[in-house]
């Protein structure tokens, strides 16, 4: 019993983790229409800015600061934020596709520094013992990870609390009214570049305080926690969910992590140790059916968006 | 009189499914007859013509072309039944040559055909001979109305419609395009067109239709719709180029 | 050095170059970003060493280190590579395209895609790295300190020979020419009698075959890893943009200019950072000229 809810306890974790990163893609994509196709790559400054702040220093890494938390919690966001200014700089003019290509880029270059820039990011051993906050509390570690979970589910209804806020806000209604029409709301004095870059920064910072949560959780980074395919996980948890929608957004993060997981499992139970590798590989080639058959047949996702957007642009 | 070569009646059709453009225009045209379409900006006069041609959604009514039933063929089989398409936008290919213009006019044809096709092309005109390696976007617009006909003349058409020929051209040259059409027209050719340059173009023609909100508003001779008090307030007093 | 680098840049480049052809394709023609295009250049390096596996890479002919076998299991791959590109659109980017999705839906799916097709690799062929043949070859001097192995240099010239009679193909074939119509516009294609299913068909077709034989000359002079055309993925996105998207020619150039910046930045930068390289050039080109170094017409 103690397993299953220790098991228990450790996915909701994740998933409530995943479910912040894909409310962050939500906003970028599902309200304002920026596609990118780079989701790891700021989920990745997140999870690293934070292990550099809060992990306790080693004499061969030149930060490893071991500052409390809820610094490492803002510094990581603060990364993001700044990462995604710059890019977004660089980018936000370019359409559809070809912003989904350079921020794809932009992923890949991410990892390639944690992985090389040894100084900073232990290269490709990553960095250790990063802490978990409040974690000499506890003398089990079910009940850190219960005492984890509240934080993450408290962390989560914040940002699903603020979002929802600000898509209901003017605000929200601008990054609408551009994604739908972007000469007509240029028209009406919006400028939807500067507005784009707003909801590509806060949309990259969320996803960089999903990085630092998941890091804090897990204890450990290395620049393996960030391959590509996490992107298409999450975009995947977005789709299937129904874009547009937050409550889609953590339901996706839902479904879509526990057919990781279930999958998982089962092909570890069923498969000996020798294919493990071929095990992982059906785990992936699921994410890209669910994937592939929501938009062949359930276009909008499971909970789309609701039609409020025409209402706005004829009032 | 001959019998009509295209008839179309109460078509209905689009660019959504469930809101259509055209709500209900009925047209008949006969070989060598020009036939022009008038009517207010909006009045669904180019989506009408998208319409026979198979560019958009076709949601209702019929079309037949020489006594086949065509309604709603798709663009690619209309040319084989022998309708020409000129539009209005992008009517010839800018990255392309002249002659590769033309070869595409010509797709449809065997090498063999495409090769007299080509020769006669060249023979009627000149310019286009002169010129075969240049790329269609250095042409004037003149010039692109000039090699879009040629284009649309190479497989023979029976009827060729044309969406706002003179759009944008100098007087000058909406005269020579004119002279064109009521040449081709004399061949044997029936000629479908829109315009909003209504005076001229119902001079040259022999029939008029006239759309407004996607209907049928008049007909008739295009004399006597010159000379209607009712269309020449709504319609052919100094619109020559609204567009 | 720079000799050196320069010439392993016109190897890497060849090689982009032909994937890139591809993307290029796709993002004219099919109108979306494939990300999904970098597996077929996997799909087909690994058919062709199935093949081989059944008839050996057969004896070397002369200096190379592998005989006609290899180049029947290329065309064998290309084959067979341009009928799985024709398999995925007929059950995922079709059934998008005829429902009237918008192209970025597509770009989804090519994630979905590329999934799949590279998930497939790793299932069917394993993790471990393979290889053609075990033969080993000596480098020859082509120029002074510039030294190529025999492979490098027959692949170099084989792509160029493919590149010089895929331009031919498209600049005097009346295919060739309904492509370039298509890609400058699918309406007035239409109305010149293009069956618009034909030509896409035939893209899949030219597309697959060449990130086929871009996928065996890269196995052939480097190695054989499921992800190998993953790792190319953004060469091949930045070669097709560097080069404009539209021309054939542009995506050479593109192409070779992103092997030989690659190459060449090993001289100023970690080796570790050669990967990156690619991108910086793509957010240059992106920034300073949008159109691409190549490209005249805008795309909407």
């Amino acid at each position: 019993m103690i397993g299953l809810l220790s098991y228990l306890v450790f996915f909701a974790i994740i998933v409530l983790i995943l479910g912040v990163a894909t409310l962050g893609l939500n906003l970028q994509w599902g309200t304002t229409g920026l596609f990118n196709a780079g989701v790891v790559g700021f989920y990745a400054i997140g999870g690293y800015a934070f292990a550099i702040l809060c992990a306790p220093p080693r004499p061969e890494l030149m930060a490893n600061f071991g500052l409390p938390w809820i610094v490492g919690i803002i510094g990581a966001m603060a990364a993001s934020a700044l990462a995604a200014l710059i890019i977004g700089l660089l980018t936000i003019r370019l359409r559809g596709d070809y912003l989904a290509i350079t921020t794809f880029g932009v992923a890949v270059s991410i990892q390639l520094v944690t992985l090389n820039w040894e100084a900073l990011t232990g290269g490709s051993l990553g960095l250790t013992t990063i802490p978990r906050p409040a974690a000499g509390l506890f003398d089990s570690s079910l009940s850190a990870n219960i005492f984890y979970l509240a934080l993450t589910l408290g962390a989560t209804a914040l940002v699903y609390w603020g979002l929802e806020s600000i898509i209901r806000s003017p605000w929200g209604r601008v990054l609408k009214a551009i994604r739908e029409d972007e000469t007509a709301a240029i028209a009406l004095g919006k400028d939807a570049r500067l507005f784009r870059l707003q909801s590509f920064v806060l949309g990259s910072t969320i996803i960089g305080f999903a990085g630092a949560l998941y890091v804090s959780f897990i204890g450990f980074v290395s620049p393996f926690d960030f391959a590509p395919i996490l992107t298409f996980q999450i975009w995947t948890m977005l789709i299937v969910g129904g874009s547009g929608n937050n409550k889609g957004a953590l339901l996706g993060a839902f479904i879509v992590w526990g057919l990781w997981s279930a999958s998982g499992t089962f092909i570890s139970m069923a498969l000996p140790a020798a294919y493990q590798t071929q095990g992982g590989a059906v785990q992936s080639i699921l994410i890209g059916l669910v994937l592939v058959c929501t938009l062949l047949f359930r276009p909008r996702g499971l909970i789309g968006e609701q039609p409020t957007v025409s209402r706005h642009l004829a009032s | 009189m001959t019998a009509p070569l295209l008839i179309a009646r109460n078509v209905v059709a689009g660019y959504v499914a469930g809101l259509p453009i055209v709500h209900d225009v009925s047209c008949e045209v006969s070989p060598g007859e020009i036939v022009t379409i008038i009517g207010p900006n909006g009045a669904g006069k180019s989506t009408f013509l998208k319409a026979i041609a198979g560019l958009v959604r076709f949601e209702g009514g019929s079309v037949t072309h020489d006594g086949r039933d065509v309604s709603g063929l798709p663009a690619h089989e209309m040319v084989r039944v022998g309708v020409g398409f000129v539009p209005q936008t992008g009517n010839i290919f800018t990255n392309l040559s002249i002659h590769e213009n033309l070869v595409l006019g010509g797709h449809t044809l065997a090498a063999q055909e495409l090769k007299r096709r080509l020769a006669r092309a060249y023979d009627v005109s000149p310019f286009l001979a002169g010129r075969k390696t240049s790329l269609g976007r250095v042409l004037s617009g003149g010039q692109r109305q000039m090699l879009a006909v040629a284009r649309a003349l190479m497989t023979d058409p029976k009827l060729i419609m044309l969406d706002e020929p003179t759009a944008g051209l100098a007087p000058k040259v909406v005269d020579e395009v004119f002279a064109d059409l009521r040449r081709l027209a004399q061949s044997g050719v029936a000629v479908l067109m829109v315009e909003q340059n209504a005076k001229a173009a119902l001079r040259i023609s022999d029939r008029g239709y006239v759309l407004a909100e996607g209907r049928n508003r008049m007909q008739g001779k295009a004399a006597d719709l010159l000379t209607d008090s009712a269309v020449g307030e709504a319609f052919l007093g100094g619109r020559k180029h609204a567009s | 050095m720079i000799g050196q680098a320069i010439a392993d840049g016109f190897l890497t480049g060849a090689i982009i170059a032909l994937g890139a052809i591809g993307v290029s394709l796709s993002l004219q023609i099919l109108r979306f970003a494939n990300f999904s295009h970098s597996e077929l250049l996997t799909w087909g390096a690994y058919i062709a060493v199935t093949f081989v596996s059944f008839a050996t890479a057969g004896v070397s002919v002369g200096p190379l280190s592998f005989g006609w076998q290899l180049l029947a299991a290329t065309a064998f791959a290309a084959a067979g590579t341009a009928l799985l590109a024709i398999l995925v659109d007929w059950l995922v980017f079709g059934p998008l395209r005829n429902r009237g999705a918008n192209h970025l839906t597509l770009v989804f799916a090519s994630f979905g895609a590329a999934l799949i097709l590279r998930n497939l690799v790793l299932l069917i062929w394993g993790p471990e790295a393979r290889y053609y043949t075990n033969e080993l070859q000596i480098a020859v001097e082509v120029f002074p300190d510039v030294r190529m192995l025999p492979d490098q240099i027959f692949v170099l010239a084989l792509a160029f020979a493919i590149v010089l009679a895929l331009h031919l193909f498209l600049r005097f074939s009346r295919l060739g020419m309904a492509m370039r119509a298509m890609a400058e516009s699918p309406a007035l294609a239409r109305i010149c009698g293009v069956e618009i299913g034909k030509v896409i068909r035939w893209t899949w077709i030219l597309s697959g075959a060449l990130a086929a034989m871009a996928g065996v000359f890269s196995g052939l002079t480097v190695q054989l890893r499921p992800e190998m055309g993953f790792n190319l993925l953004l060469p091949l996105f930045t070669a097709a943009i560097l080069g404009g998207g539209g021309s054939l020619i542009g995506a050479v150039i593109g192409g070779l200019a992103v092997g030989l910046a690659e190459n060449l930045s090993v001289l100023v930068i970690p080796a570790g950072y050669k990967a990156a390289v690619p991108f910086l050039l793509l957010l240059a080109v992106l920034f300073l000229r949008p159109q691409g170094l190549f490209g005249a017409a805008e795309r909407s």
